[in-house]
């Protein structure tokens, strides 16, 4: 039985219709994960705490600084300085002690990302540049996690829901954007300027989504992509479809996920990926990747037990179309060779392949 | 034949405007070679198309009064 604290806090949003006590326990159930706790997961935080979502999660590495405070509502003055997860920890217990905050203050990378939104049912894109939103999203379409995603640039703001099944499949951003957008091709709000208000808008749109999803009611933006001009206030919103390359550009199981270091990948001109005999065995037992070793004829150890092309490096230019698999590994005595012939590879086939070199070249492995 | 063209985020400002109108083009890629014509930073840029509010990834066939969306990827939050 829920205390009369529960009947009174919630008393406007349980005499809706349609809403109601079923609707207000499967929030109290909950469990939401927000990435980014600025401009737009202020205002997400603020109302989902507000609704009662029974957990939420925070993850942000950064601190408070005066110039957030025009759009980062949770946080004054006084907070200059201080983390952003536990400034933002301490508002909501005020503002609601029955909802359960976790904070952590860490950045999202290729090694942390599937622990830290693995046991929430929803994840919320809060965050403020391409690297880590393709990331978080690869994350979510991998362990099939719905994500709220939003972004936003000067006037303009982006919503949808990713990784929610419906007839015409389940779509993701790289369904949109199959892959990240080149340094200088676009710009962040610290370079662009953004006004206040606008995250405001989306971040409590994607507050609305999320409540939305949880409780079962109205329609979810769903495979849709809204758009919300602040100078016009207009709304402009399209239907989404599963592109076909979108799916193959998620990395196909957690370990390949994890080899992936996606701060290097999207740096320019390292495309390239080094990972160690640890992260290369991993690869080789999920069957997907072609190792291609780059020696002459002849040089030892030979490469016993795995399956490989023979492609000298002198070669690669001429027979680098016989390498059909969309994962490359290409490994040579001591590294250096291989580490070239991955650079010339990356620049025949541009961004189409996950292409690695293995560190250490032969010599490096330990059982062959 | 007239369709309109809406530009959003930055592709406003390589455009210098939020909508076009445009008569005699056929279909999408007919657009696409169009509009790179008369604003070469188009090409520069990443975005999706939308034909009547439908993301569309292969030439689509234009008629009168198709409206047609370019929308790029915002990276802010």
């Amino acid at each position: 039985m829920r205390n009369d604290h529960f009947y009174e806090r919630y008393h406007r949003q349980l005499i809706l219709e349609g809403f109601g006590m079923a609707a207000q326990e499967k929030l109290a159930g909950a469990k939401v994960l927000i990435a980014g706790a600025g401009g737009l997961g202020c205002p997400a935080l603020l109302y989902l705490a507000g609704a009662g979502v029974g957990k939420i999660g925070i993850v942000d590495e950064g601190m408070v600084e005066l110039s957030n405070l025009h759009r980062q509502v949770l946080y004054s003055v006084h907070d200059i300085g201080k983390s952003k997860v536990d400034c933002a920890r301490q508002v909501l217990n005020r503002l609601n002690p029955e909802v359960e905050i976790c904070p952590l203050q860490v950045r999202l990378n290729n090694s942390n990302c599937l622990d830290v939104i693995r046991d929430y049912d929803i994840v919320i894109d809060g965050l403020d540049n391409f690297q880590t939103k393709y990331l978080l999203n690869d994350a979510c379409a991998l362990l099939l996690k719905p994500l709220i995603y939003g972004a936003i640039t000067r006037f303009e703001g982006q919503v949808s829901i990713f990784n929610v099944p419906s007839p015409q499949g389940s779509v993701n951003y790289r369904d949109l954007y199959p892959r990240q957008p080149g340094s200088g091709e676009t710009m962040s709000c610290n370079e662009a300027g953004v006004l206040g208000i606008l995250p405001g808008i989306i971040g409590s749109f994607q507050a609305g989504e999320c409540i939305k999803l949880i409780t079962g009611i109205g329609e979810p933006l769903v495979n849709k992509l809204l758009t919300y001009n602040a100078l016009t206030s207009e709304i402009y919103t399209i239907g989404l479809s599963p592109s076909g390359t979108g799916s193959t550009l998620i990395p196909r199981n957690e370990a390949q996920f994890s080899a992936r270091d996606d701060q290097l990948s999207c740096t320019p001109g390292a495309a390239v990926i080094e990972i160690d005999s640890a992260q290369f065995c991993a690869l080789i037992k999920d069957g997907e990747a072609v190792v291609v070793d780059v020696r002459g004829p002849g040089e030892r150890p030979v490469l016993k037990g795995i399956g490989h092309l023979q492609i000298p490096l002198p070669q690669l230019s001429e027979r680098h179309s016989e390498i059909k698999q969309d994962t490359v590994v290409f490994v040579c005595q001591s590294g250096q060779r291989s580490l070239t012939a991955a650079s010339r590879f990356s620049r025949l086939h541009p961004g189409s392949k996950d292409i690695y070199s293995l560190k250490g070249g032969v010599n490096g492995l330990k059982s062959l | 034949m007239e369709i309109s063209v809406l530009f959003f985020g930055q592709l406003e400002e390589v455009t210098g405007t939020h909508r076009l109108v445009i008569s005699d083009v056929v279909d999408t890629d007919a657009l696409d070679s169009h509009l790179k014509q008369q604003y070469p930073l188009l090409e520069t840029i990443t975005y999706i198309t939308a034909v009547n509010r439908q993301i569309i990834r292969n030439k689509v066939l234009l008629t009168e009064n198709a409206e047609v969306a370019l929308l790029p990827p915002f990276s802010g939050g």
